[in-house]
């Protein structure tokens, strides 16, 4: 179980963290989708184009924000217990 | 050679031997797991080694716990390998696995009874047979520059990538690293299936085991094969002189080889 620390200076650290991973999941979710879609032929090259500025724009962003907030790669997960780990 | 064992005794089972081996050579001296002389239970052609067995030491219950126990573990488990060991350098050996223990002798007689046609043929297939094991590893750095500089569907791919637009070349450069790591797997199976054919002449069986993770091996590369081979003790020296042919031919893919043995034959003692 993740728990975000009362602590006010580091409330907004753990709160991005906590957003940025759904985000990551969402993220990786939609670059997934995005790859079963070309495999299948499903895209024009114009959809393409379209999707992979799309899907690079929101890694950009991703590098961005986690450079902003001091997060890692391995930051960007949530420990689900007997699950294992979200990412 | 006689054994005495106390009414109560459980027999620990080490293995069974073929009786007519004893005619050239007896059963070494050997101080059984529960510190009582080992001695021989012949049955037809078949002589199973055993040991007797305290019947609380040896109960169900407590192997179980003691299997956690990982001093008591080590120091039984090698005690019955080395028995094992010595039986398999004198006589043609059906090894059994540790702590194979039966109530009575009765019930050990009863199961030689049973399984005797089976038995008899898997130690005459065993006859001069010994098992050796060959682990190959490979540096995964090397192995993936091997890919993406060599393999042709991967090269394809690269050499297309580059005439892209930016946001298809996003995605295919996604579909690229995707393309390696299948392409890797699919190459590491096909070096795989090269080898082995390559040593098909020179073993009479072969059973791959699971590949251990770092985490056991405590490398810095990946097993990416382990497996088991049954071969003529004559053939041993051709084998291990293709491994080193075939070690040095996969080197420059990252591989090594790692031979260990002549083992009993453990992993082929089992009825298939």
């Amino acid at each position: 179980m993740e728990r975000l620390p009362i602590d006010s200076n580091q409330v907004e650290q753990g709160l991005a963290k906590l957003v940025l991973t759904i985000i990551e999941l969402l993220r990786q979710l939609m670059e997934r989708q995005a790859m079963r879609r070309v495999e299948n032929d499903s895209l024009t090259d114009e959809q393409m184009e379209e999707l992979g500025l799309t899907l690079m724009r929101l890694e950009e962003k991703m590098e961005e924000l986690k450079l902003v907030f001091g997060l890692e790669n391995e930051d960007l997960n949530i420990e689900l217990g007997p699950l294992g780990k979200l990412l | 050679m006689t054994h005495i064992t106390a009414e109560t005794d459980f027999l620990y089972l080490y293995g069974i031997i073929l009786a007519k081996e004893l005619k050239d050579a007896e059963i070494p001296a050997i101080i059984g797991i529960d510190q009582k002389r080992a001695s021989v239970i012949p049955y037809k052609e078949l002589a199973a080694v055993i040991t007797p067995v305290n019947p609380l030491n040896f109960s169900q219950q407590y192997i179980d716990q003691q299997l956690k126990n990982t001093e008591w573990l080590k120091e039984k488990a090698f005690h019955h390998h080395e028995c094992i060991s010595v039986l398999y350098s004198q006589f043609t050996v059906l090894p059994m696995s540790f702590c194979t223990i039966f109530q009575k002798e009765e019930n050990l007689k009863s199961l030689l009874h049973e399984q005797y046609d089976v038995i008899l043929q898997k130690l005459n297939a065993l006859k001069n047979m010994q098992e050796m094991n060959v682990k190959i590893y490979c540096n995964p750095e090397q192995a993936f520059s091997y890919v993406v500089n060599q393999n042709r569907a991967v090269l394809e791919l690269r050499e297309n990538i580059v005439t892209m637009p930016k946001g298809k070349q996003f995605i295919m450069k996604k579909k690229l690293n995707q393309l390696i790591a299948s392409q890797l797997e699919e190459e590491q199976s096909g070096w795989w299936h090269r080898i082995e054919q390559e040593l098909q002449l020179l073993f009479v069986e072969s059973k791959l085991r699971k590949n251990w993770g770092r985490e056991i091996t405590e490398r810095s590369d990946d097993m990416i094969v382990n497996c088991d081979f049954l071969l003529d003790k004559k053939k041993t020296e051709s084998f291990l002189n293709k491994i080193l042919e075939l070690e040095h031919e996969y080197a420059e893919l990252g591989c090594t080889f790692e031979v260990s043995g002549p083992w009993p034959p453990y992993h082929f003692s089992k009825e298939k």
